[in-house]
């Protein structure tokens, strides 16, 4: 039996074929990774950036009370210096007393503000990471935070500046 | 014989994408009542748009006066004349949409999530009963519009969900903009928002089919 240049030709096109087909069900089989650095898209979070902007109006109208609080310490004691005054020594005193009391209740509400603005933004972050990876189909997508949990990756499979695009279309809506 | 089959071959192109050009056209002309009641909740024509945080679902739905009067109806059918004496009664004040928040994941009620207190629950009720008010707004160009009509829908817990009817100053700008309804959650701890009701998909609204 004669092999002719036809047979040599229907072979070579069937391993090509097979090589194609095993590279394309390699490639559907190979699990999709990818990486994204958590604290870029944390403060890229659009929602973020308004609640600071939130959080520091209430801060600068907290310590707005504190420091007219503070200029009437301040005068009065200026006034005792002078004269000496049993009534206003006792008021003095207690707007000590208030100032303190105030300032540990001001700072309180400040954590406790941030810490429900912290928990807003993860609320929705999580789940807009969460509509991302289902909708890109990912396997597998890590959160780099710098504190070691990832020690390497190609920039090719960095997904940073997609999901930033990607939380922010979806916080406003779209 | 030849050119006959390229004929036949051409022809069958164009009809399929004469088939295909149909398929896109993106919207009615005109729909019967139910209909368009319906077209305006589907999600996919852009005007009915949800969130979900933490299992909960919230929803805002953007209503033309259309069809505030068609719901009020209820009729599987409207005379020109009485859409138009009911649409000139209901002015042009306001602009409406509908919010609603469900649990995702179980069918209790969204006023118990988190298992909580008599005392929390009546919190609840009173805040969407009245203060839940001041916690929405709209975003229209540079424009910030005050919720100016509110309503608490009560199903007292016979459905996994409460709805709010809304009406929203109308903005001066005459022109179609996009749309951004926000809303500052005070109750679940999800943070603003925000609802966007492009302007093309309003373009797009078909209109009601009277008779």
């Amino acid at each position: 039996m004669k092999f002719s240049n036809n047979h040599l030709m229907i072979v070579l096109i069937t391993l090509v074929s097979i090589t194609m087909v095993g590279t394309i069900l390699s490639y559907l089989n190979t699990p999709k990774i990818g990486y994204v650095q958590i604290n870029e898209v944390y403060n890229e979070f659009r929602l973020k950036k308004e609640l600071e902007g939130k959080l520091s109006t209430v801060q600068i109208a907290r310590k707005g009370i504190l420091d007219s609080l503070g200029m009437k310490i301040e005068m009065l004691s200026r006034e005792l210096t002078t004269k000496k005054d049993v009534s206003k020594r006792s008021k003095l005193d207690n707007l000590k007393h208030e100032y303190l009391l105030k300032e540990q209740k001001l700072a309180e509400d400040n954590e406790l503000l941030t810490g429900q603005y912290q928990e807003q933004i993860w609320n929705q972050l999580n789940q807009y990471t969460k509509e991302y990876s289902n909708k890109h189909d990912y396997d597998l997508l890590l959160g780099a935070n710098g504190s070691g949990t990832l020690l390497g990756a190609k920039e090719t499979i960095d997904a940073t500046e997609d999901l930033i695009k990607f939380v922010n279309n979806r916080y406003e809506g779209k | 014989m030849k050119e006959n089959k390229s004929i036949w071959f051409l022809g069958g192109i164009f009809f399929l994408l004469v088939l295909m050009i149909c398929g896109c056209s993106k919207s009615p002309q005109s729909l019967k009542p139910k209909n368009y009641i319906n077209w305006l909740r589907k999600p996919e024509n852009g005007l009915n748009k949800t969130k979900t945080i933490n299992d909960l679902a919230f929803t805002m739905c953007y209503r033309t006066n259309e069809d505030v009067v068609v719901l009020n109806n209820k009729r599987e059918e409207i005379t020109k004349q009485l859409l138009e004496q009911e649409l000139n009664d209901l002015g042009n004040e306001l602009q409406y949409a509908t919010f609603k928040i469900a649990r995702d994941n179980s069918n209790q009620s969204v006023l118990q999530v988190g298992n909580v207190s008599g005392d929390v629950y009546t919190k609840r009720i009173a805040y969407m009963s009245f203060d839940m008010q001041n916690d929405f707004y709209l975003i229209e160009g540079n424009d910030t519009l005050d919720c100016q009509l509110f309503h608490f829908v009560r199903n007292y817990e016979l459905a996994p969900y409460v709805e709010f009817s809304l009406g929203f100053e109308n903005s001066k700008n005459k022109i179609i903009q996009d749309k951004t309804f926000v809303y500052e959650d005070k109750l679940f701890n999800t943070g603003i928002l925000k609802f966007t009701i492009d302007s093309k998909d309003i373009k797009q609204i078909p209109s009601v089919q009277v008779y």
